[in-house]
């Protein structure tokens, strides 16, 4: 069709870069999962290929910058496209500093908190398929609103999931018997790691603030 | 003469011509500049193609008798000044409803037969535009919402759709605005037969275009946000329902006002959303501004020019 080529255009680069946001998390969550394995070399080489992906993910999201404000979209839509957009490269933002803050700074994680520390990434770094229909739900128009606004919420829940797991960690890490510097190292780590979901559900919170204007 | 009669059109301009855009200005879909220019330019071809129609009512359709120099300016000021008055206050008041009475002032004073069958049809309207463009606004709000639920299209591109509908119906709105309302501001000359009615309907155009580049915006802010917060469907709805209504009574040659039009509109919108949405105390204020204009302009035009009259 000849009308709104360049808003389709637009709705394209939208799915993929939602696709790069995906992919990154996956990554993330094979990253901590190799280093939690003392898989380092392993854990070196897919740390990278998160950057790599990241940065592809940023070239989309220019993209998309460029092509709205070069017309594609009534001005009053750009605004909000934009943030939901920023808003998903932020997740994957996160996940990528999660990954460099293990590889930099080499936490030690004492062998009987790993499982935990694995549960908790794969909670919060998993909420990236949901969070990619939610959003190609929405912005394709695959689904009615209502489905993309119920995937956002779910969004939030597995957030109040991570929520709870960060609780029990901490609780974990701080009863242990190693010492506080260590403590505390880990429990910036964790902040690394729950701060992906967290951004994930301001994105979602995005996603239902655009949703709700599309509702009569 | 002509002076006065660019003097009410440039107060259409700033207080009605804003009508028309201020629901898409209102919910940001275009900015003020760029939609007074669409305004000015679609005034003017309605003014050229279809004003004729209302500037005859005007012009000799309730007052059956030819108006002095004297009489045709009193009223031009009489209801100009009122509108003034309103659109200074931010309230869409009736530009129509004020010439109407002007001249309807002047007909009393100079004891002229008045057509009072042709009055009581143009009080009539005014009463049932702004109602049937509510019913009609709230039922087409349904309906869209209707489609809009079963549509499996990208939410996004509908809305940029309804978007680009909704300026475009705000230049349709300018045409039937055009059309309806550059014979109020210049009927009362056409009634002296000395100018050809192009001629006329050019200069009733053109000041409707300088008026609402001028002072529309403060109008513009009342109707696009203070009654009911807009959305872009709810923009397009109020401006096609408007149009609509508008285009029917301007075929009919009887002038309703643009105000009591959009402002119907924007009411019917609202009411999908509730009562609750819709601001009374504007509504109020639009209200007493729609019945004080009429009336305030007949008794002002009567009062001078009795006054002058006794005074020359």
């Amino acid at each position: 069709m000849v009308f709104f080529k360049k808003e389709k255009e637009v709705i394209k680069l939208i799915e993929n870069h939602a696709d790069k946001v995906e992919e990154c998390l996956a990554v993330s969550i094979k990253t901590i999962s190799a280093y939690l394995e003392n898989n380092i070399p392993d854990a070196k080489k897919l740390a990278l290929q998160t950057d790599h992906i990241e940065t592809e993910a940023d070239m989309v999201r220019h993209e998309i910058r460029d092509k709205l404000y070069l017309g594609a979209y009534m001005p009053l839509l750009r605004e909000d496209i934009y943030k939901l957009v920023e808003s998903l490269d932020v997740v994957a933002n996160s996940a990528e500093k999660s990954c460099d803050f293990f590889l930099n700074q080499r936490p030690m994680v004492p062998d009987d908190l790993k499982a935990d520390f694995l549960k908790i990434t794969q909670v919060s770094m998993g909420v990236g398929e949901s969070l990619k229909y939610a959003v190609l739900c929405y912005i394709k128009g695959i689904c009615p609103i209502e489905v993309s606004r119920s995937h956002a919420k779910d969004i939030g829940l597995m957030e109040t999931k991570v929520d709870s797991l960060e609780w029990d960690l901490t609780k974990k890490i701080f009863t242990s018997k190693i010492d506080f510097a260590r403590k505390l190292h880990l429990r910036h780590c964790l902040d690394h790691v729950v701060n992906v979901s967290d951004r994930a559900e301001e994105s979602a919170g995005q996603l239902e603030l655009v949703t709700l204007k599309s509702m009569i | 003469m002509l002076g006065a009669g660019a003097y009410v059109g440039w107060n259409i301009g700033a207080n009605d011509t804003a009508n028309c855009i201020g629901t898409s200005v209102g919910c940001g879909l275009i900015s003020f500049k760029k939609a007074v220019i669409l305004v000015t330019v679609f005034s003017f071809i309605g003014a050229m193609l279809q004003g004729e129609a209302v500037m005859k009512t005007i012009g000799k359709g309730i007052v059956k008798q030819d108006l002095d120099y004297i009489a045709v300016f009193v009223a031009l000021i009489s209801s100009g000044f009122f509108v003034t008055l309103a659109t200074f206050y931010r309230i869409p008041t009736s530009t129509s409803q004020a010439i109407v009475g002007g001249v309807l002032g002047i007909g009393l004073a100079v004891r002229a037969e008045i057509d009072y069958s042709k009055l009581g049809t143009i009080a009539e309207s005014w009463l049932i535009c702004p109602l049937l463009v509510m019913a009609l606004a709230f039922s087409l709000y349904h309906l869209l919402n209707f489609i809009l639920q079963r549509i499996n299209k990208s939410q996004l591109l509908v809305h940029n759709t309804l978007g680009w509908l909704a300026i475009l119906s705000a230049c349709y709105v300018a045409y039937s605005m055009g059309a309806n309302n550059a014979g109020n501001a210049v009927g009362p000359i056409a009634n002296l037969d000395i100018f050809p009615p192009a001629f006329l309907l050019a200069i009733g155009g053109i000041a409707i275009g300088t008026g609402a580049i001028t002072y529309g915006k403060k109008v513009a802010d009342t109707v696009g946000k203070g009654i009911t917060p807009l959305d872009i469907p709810g923009a397009f709805i109020a401006q096609l329902s408007s149009a609509l209504g508008m285009h029917l009574f301007s075929m009919l040659g009887i002038p309703v006002s643009t105000s009591s039009a959009i402002v119907g509109a924007v009411v019917g919108v609202g009411l999908v959303r509730g009562a609750k949405s819709i601001s009374k105390k504007t509504i109020i204020t639009i209200l007493v501004g729609w019945a004080l204009t009429p009336t305030l302009a007949a008794t002002t035009a009567f009062l001078i020019y009795r006054g002058l009259k006794f005074l020359l």
